[in-house]
């Protein structure tokens, strides 16, 4: 019984310190799985005119004037759109093309006419967002989420151990609801907890990954990106800037299989001074998850380098589908939100183990070992 | 504490062989969805809620 006691004191403290942020994270999360679907409930989002889909698209040089007539003092730092729909672009505009303080403009990609002056920035959905990501707290707020997600998983790895000791004797599925609370909870909370176990154990994982996503950015410029803009490290800014519209279409001649993904406009985090960053990405939900990034010099619209994302990002462009489940339209959605309720009842009943059997007095030491010690 | 007395102790392997085949479930489904499209894509997520019936059952029978 030794070891199984260790394992006990492992699922009992892992748990302890994670739960709260567990059951936070859940209870933002549900409302974030049905974002778009809640944005457009609220009416907070602004369809563009329907046209026909031959309808030509504007060009980007457009796109960006037209975002610079609304804020002629400000910088653009990216533009970026919705998966699956190409009918309109975001841009972000701020004082400086790092300024966190940004405005965000919705433009029709057809008539590069202003649609809306959505704000991201406000509103319940924002605040469930921050709650979720970073607790509003920044870096530090996503790295301690993110070691409270390793926490979670280490309860999950130790609570699958004592998974046997408990079910010796009873099959599986078999909850024992007419005896005591207390065994209905432990069954309730044992048999939930295995049937999730590896869908917690995924979107677990996959979001503390997201939670480094800032640092593996960082890392990916100071590595890759830094290779590739070496050649301008000594020159000054340029003042001058060429047709965003004739570097995308630079990028389009590279990789005739892809599309426009984002951009990142000079100066922001996934570009240079002196460039633009256009990120391409494929059609299934794999390959638009994995961009491939064209550097485009601002100056004079030609290519300065392309390559493959390293490892590393790939493996953080893949974990965002596996914790946000956006990759199976609604099904995936109501599935992803039904497990995540389950993964409420779990971390409740868990507590409530716990919360019950502090001031309880188990005569019986086997009996006591082999059920109370675990919890 | 009465426990089932006609019940033998089970032994590892029929403790985990329900839990294990539903998670080797959840795993592939979730990858091949990821990766692949249309009839696939229906079927894995059809094999995700299996898990969920399966709760939904066990926790309402009888």
């Amino acid at each position: 019984m030794g070891s199984i006691k260790t394992w006990a004191w492992v699922h009992k403290w892992s748990s302890l310190v994670c739960t709260v942020f567990m059951l936070l994270l859940c209870l933002t999360g549900l409302p974030l799985i049905f974002g778009h679907e809640i944005g457009h409930l609220l009416g907070d989002e602004v369809e563009p005119p329907k046209m026909s889909k031959n309808t030509p698209f504007a060009s980007m040089d457009d796109v960006i004037a037209s975002a610079k007539s609304r804020y002629p003092n400000d910088v653009v730092q990216y533009v970026f759109k919705e998966p699956d729909e190409s009918t309109f672009w975001f841009v972000s505009m701020g004082k400086t093309p790092l300024d966190e303080d940004n405005k965000f403009l919705m433009i029709d990609s057809r008539t590069a006419k202003i649609l809306d002056e959505p704000k991201f920035d406000e509103g319940f959905m924002h605040i469930m967002l921050r709650l979720h990501v970073d607790l509003f707290a920044g870096l530090p707020g996503m790295l301690f989420l993110g070691l409270m997600g390793f926490l979670m998983v280490i309860a999950v790895v130790s609570g699958a151990v004592l998974y046997a000791p408990f079910m010796r004797r009873i099959a599986f599925g078999e909850i024992r609801k007419n005896r005591t609370t207390k065994l209905k909870r432990l069954d309730t909370h044992n048999f939930l907890g295995v049937v999730t176990l590896v869908w917690v154990f995924v979107v677990g994982l996959t979001g503390v990954v997201n939670a480094w996503s800032e640092l593996v950015v960082n890392y990916w410029q100071a590595d890759q990106m830094a290779e590739m803009i070496a050649p301008y490290k000594d020159l000054p800014p340029p003042t001058r800037f060429a047709s965003i519209q004739a570097g995308i279409d630079v990028a389009k001649q590279l990789e005739p299989d892809l599309n426009l993904a984002f951009i990142a406009f000079p100066g922001t985090a996934f570009s240079s001074q002196h460039h633009y960053g256009i990120f391409m990405n494929g059609n299934s939900p794999l390959t638009a998850r994995l961009y491939k990034p064209v550097l485009i010099d601002a100056q004079t619209s030609g290519l300065t380098d392309s390559r493959e994302i390293p490892w590393y990002m790939t493996a953080f462009l893949i974990s965002q589908p596996l914790h946000f489940g956006d990759y199976g339209g609604m099904t995936l959605k109501v599935i992803w939100a039904i497990l995540d309720i389950l993964t409420i009842i779990v971390l409740w009943t868990g507590l409530m183990l716990w919360w019950k059997k502090r001031n309880q007095y188990v005569p019986d030491i086997e009996t006591r070992v082999s059920l109370s010690e675990a919890y | 504490m009465v426990t089932h007395l006609f019940m033998q102790n089970r032994n590892l392997k029929q403790i985990f062989k329900w839990p294990m085949m539903l998670g080797l479930l959840t795993l592939f489904s979730l990858i091949i969805a990821l990766l692949e499209d249309g009839v696939l894509e229906s079927i894995s997520l059809f094999a995700l809620s299996i898990p969920i019936i399966v709760i939904i059952y066990f926790y309402y029978r009888d």
